[in-house]
């Protein structure tokens, strides 16, 4: 199957390995959690469309027997749409996994069950299973597992995924599927489409490319399959042809197209199905909870003022509840830099106690200070896709979306990319059309991501007042998200105009988040950050320590500094300066004093043009070299960086410096995952050169006005 | 863009009726049929959106986008273009508290 995806690229040679299980489903019916239930994994699930957009995989143990299994995106059918989609099919038909799992809703199970005619027309061992039976039961129905399985023909589970049960019935099920005979259940069309499925079955039968089974291809090519029209052509180049002909035949019978009654057949099936099988309470017309929560929620007047407020609430946990903790660290690194020095051996390596101070705590600690920050951050975004408000907050702002000519799905990704860039570009997928999706990639990176937290909570105490502290960080979210908005609708206006943007989305019921899980999770991202400070940054803080401490000043400036101020001068005095000469003459301030040409129409200097430049391999790294400097600069004595970078910077080079961190290019992790979802290297670089231009342009205009101003 | 507009205009121009779009939060209606372009269709009739079907508008965004609807048991948001292209029986039961 040729497509333009390619998820994983191994699975083709890894298929031999071991036998395949695989869970196929509606999306958000609960996979993952499934998935995790089986594997004892903990991949991240949200209660909302399109969480799971690469294939994933672990291992169970089945009787004995090792079997691979494999997490697919969510599809409403085998007919693929948008990459995440595609994805699933294209593994379900290539991999031919020796089971599938089918998850669905068992509270909405006519939907998901449509999936399920379709699956049970790809003649693999099957296995239903029926998901979120807490919530059936709450409504008051009761579902007859046995009677399913009776019509069905294949094994039936019912489970809760979200309170791990049903795990141990899904294994036992999945080994009787394997070694039950296949009864070929399956859906009857219409006559008039029964026929021409007939007809159409021996012209098929000769072609060798055909992935489906028989009848699953003669139905997919009547009701119109994307995909597998051209690539069969290719082999039977009549084919077209006879299938329009066919189509034409069957409206005259029937008045209707082909793909409507083949739809129409499968719920009929299906709603036959629940109607044998399920006793649904009496039907009350009250608003169940979730209706009732989205009536306000979801209030035409009230839904957007509280959707902000929503927002703002997360900010000001991010930044006010984490200021403690926060605080509580940076006075713990500072206080270990001086224990450090107090306790070094009298003239013992003084070049290594440097090392440590200046470079390791300087430079690693004050990336560190902000992890509650960012868990924070991390914890209330997860809230808000595990309770489905993400899903609400997409509806609330849908129609402004359309109005700035951008898909609706947008929307979750450039709300994710406020936690990371790079997850986000991955959900980008979800994006049915690519041209939505590719401006959507593209303009992400200008979203503040977490990371860019701890450099504004770096530089904004440090040049505005505290009373404009709060105001600054708002124009700084503000700004970005207002970016990544303006280029994105630019490129679908200029550059990636056309293509259809109609877009559907599911509301699912609203679910209280699993504590559990969102504790593991919030931990996993900061523990991330704190990986990220302990390899990548402590890397970093080395270089940039040896190339600021080298090669060595010595006696020869010493002789320097006295003739310059005179034999007098106190030993403190002597050393502080010694400690300037020694940055300004180092590689570092070589470097930097090159560049800093180039910066100085923004009010940048030297050291924070180096700075800016370190930031390519990670944000953080800015905060990072920024405490080196200082480190050595103040010899490790004042703590407080924001109060340090206030006494040496005026304001406007203070705003450039802080607009240029918000818009400047995307770090490493993001241009290489922008080339692996575009595959093409142009994108990447586009990105970079032009971002570093905007945060450039930006940064060198606010400094110009605002000196200008301020005389 | 030129399907777009072919998706937008066919059911009235065809069968002159009610579509989707028409009806107010709170109405209900019966599909009685879709029409529009290849994607746009084909996924509306996956969601379970079928002639004979009933259908509830529940409410609409604040830009006057998307259409939120209640069919079969779960709910679902849909653009005006798409909801253009959902064809409804006339008359009957249009007003009132029927739940889809
Ligand atoms: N009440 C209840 N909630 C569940 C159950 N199983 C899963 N959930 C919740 O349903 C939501 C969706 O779960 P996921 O596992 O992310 O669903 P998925 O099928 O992987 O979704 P996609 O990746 O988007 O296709 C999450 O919020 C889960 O916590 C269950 O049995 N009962
Ligand atoms: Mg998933």
């Amino acid at each position: 199957m040729k497509t333009t995806v390619t998820p994983k690229g191994r699975h083709r040679l890894d298929f031999m390995k071991e036998p395949i299980i695989a869970l196929a489903g509606n999306p958000n019916a609960g996979k993952t959690t499934i998935f995790n239930g089986l594997t004892g994994g903990h991949f991240h699930v949200g209660n909302y469309a399109g969480v799971t957009v690469e294939t994933r995989e672990g291992f169970v143990e089945l009787g004995g027997k090792r079997y691979r299994l494999v997490d697919l995106p969510g599809i409403y059918s085998l007919t693929a749409q948008s990459v995440e989609e595609r994805v699933a099919r294209q593994f379900l038909m290539e991999a031919r996994p020796e089971v599938v799992l089918a998850v669905v809703d068992a509270g909405n199970l006519e939907r998901n069950l449509y999936l399920v005619t379709q699956l049970m027309e790809l003649n693999l061992p099957l296995v239903l299973i029926l998901n979120m039976m807490d919530e059936v039961e709450e409504k008051g129905w009761v579902i007859d597992v046995d009677a399913m399985e009776e019509r069905l023909g294949f094994p039936v589970v019912g489970t809760v995924g979200s309170r791990r049960e049903g795990i141990d019935a899904i294994k036992a099920a999945a080994l009787r599927a394997t070694d039950m005979p296949q009864r070929g259940e399956h859906v009857h069309f219409c006559a008039s489409l029964e026929a021409e499925i007939e007809a159409l079955l021996p012209r098929i039968k000769r072609l060798e490319n055909n992935p489906f089974p028989l009848r699953a291809a003669a139905v997919r090519l009547l009701e119109g399959d994307g995909e597998l029209e051209p690539q069969l052509t290719l082999e039977d180049p009549q084919l077209s042809e006879a299938l329009e002909s066919a189509r034409s035949r069957i409206h005259e019978a029937t008045n209707h197209d082909p793909d409507l009654l083949a739809a129409d057949a499968r719920y009929g099936y299906s709603a036959g199905l629940v109607k044998e099988c399920v006793k649904k309470a009496d039907p009350v017309s009250r608003l169940d909870a979730s209706e009732r929560i989205d009536s306000v929620l979801m209030h035409p007047v009230f839904g957007l003022p509280i959707f902000f407020a929503i927002m703002y609430l997360v900010f000001w946990m991010t930044f006010q509840l984490g200021e403690w903790p926060m605080r509580g660290l940076e006075m713990m690194f500072g206080a270990a830099k001086l224990g450090l020095t107090a306790i070094w051996p009298e003239g013992f390596s003084p070049l290594l106690l440097s090392v440590l101070k200046d470079g390791v705590l300087g430079g690693v600690g004050g990336v560190v200070v902000f992890v509650p920050n960012i868990m924070i951050l991390f914890f209330c975004m997860s809230v808000l896709e595990q309770s489905g408000y993400m899903a609400r907050a997409t509806f609330l702002m849908d129609g402004f979306m359309h109005r700035i000519g951008l898909h609706g799905r947008s929307f979750i990704p450039m709300v994710m990319g406020l936690g990371c860039s790079v997850p986000a570009i991955m959900a980008a997928r979800a994006i049915d059309n690519p041209k939505d999706r590719l401006a959507t990639i593209l303009s992400l990176p200008l979203v503040p991501c977490g990371a860019r937290l701890p450099v504004f909570l770096l530089l904004v105490p440090a040049f505005f007042a505290e009373a404009w502290q709060g105001a600054v960080m708002f124009l700084l979210y503000f700004t970005g998200i207002a970016m990544a908005v303006l280029v994105a609708f630019l490129l679908r206006r200029v550059v990636f105009t056309g293509g259809l943007s109609h877009f559907v989305m599911e509301l699912p019921p609203y679910r209280r988040p699993g504590w559990k899980g969102l504790g593991r999770y919030t931990w996993h991202m900061g523990a991330l950050y704190l990986k990220k400070a302990g390899t990548v940054i402590l890397f970093f803080s080395v270089v940039l320590w040896g190339l600021a401490n080298f090669p060595q000043v010595g006696e020869a400036e010493r002789a320097e500094i006295r003739a310059t101020y005179g034999e007098s001068i106190s030993p403190e005095e002597e050393a502080t300066h010694l400690a300037r000469i020694q940055l300004e003459r180092s590689i570092l301030g070589q470097v930097g004093h090159a560049v800093e040409p180039v910066f100085a129409p923004a009010g940048f200097d030297w050291r924070i043009s180096t700075a800016v430049l370190g930031a390519v391999a990670a944000k953080e790294v800015f905060v990072a070299q920024m405490g080196v400097i200082f480190s050595i600069e103040t010899q490790g004595e004042d703590s407080d960086l924001s109060q340090v970078l206030h006494e040496s910077y005026s304001v406007p080079a203070g705003f450039a410096v802080v607009f240029f961190m918000l818009l400047t290019f995307p770090c490493l992790s993001t241009l290489v995952v922008t080339y692996k979802e575009t595959h093409k290297l142009r994108y990447p670089i586009l990105q970079f050169a032009a971002l570093f231009g905007l945060a450039y342009l930006v940064a060198v205009v606010l400094f110009q006005v605002l000196s200008f101003f301020s005389g | 863009m030129k399907m777009e507009h072919h998706c937008k205009t066919q059911c009235r121009g065809h069968f002159r009726h009610r579509v989707l779009s028409d009806l107010k939060p709170g109405q209900s209606a019966v599909i009685c049929d879709l029409c529009g372009c290849g994607g746009c269709k084909r996924r509306l009739l996956e969601l379970g959106l079928l002639p004979g079907q009933e259908i509830l508008v529940e409410r609409v965004g604040p830009f006057g986008e998307p259409i939120g609807i209640k069919v079969r048991g779960y709910h679902l948001s849909l653009r005006r273009g798409q909801a253009q292209g959902v064809c409804l029986e006339d008359d009957r039961h249009t007003e009132g508290s029927a739940q889809a």
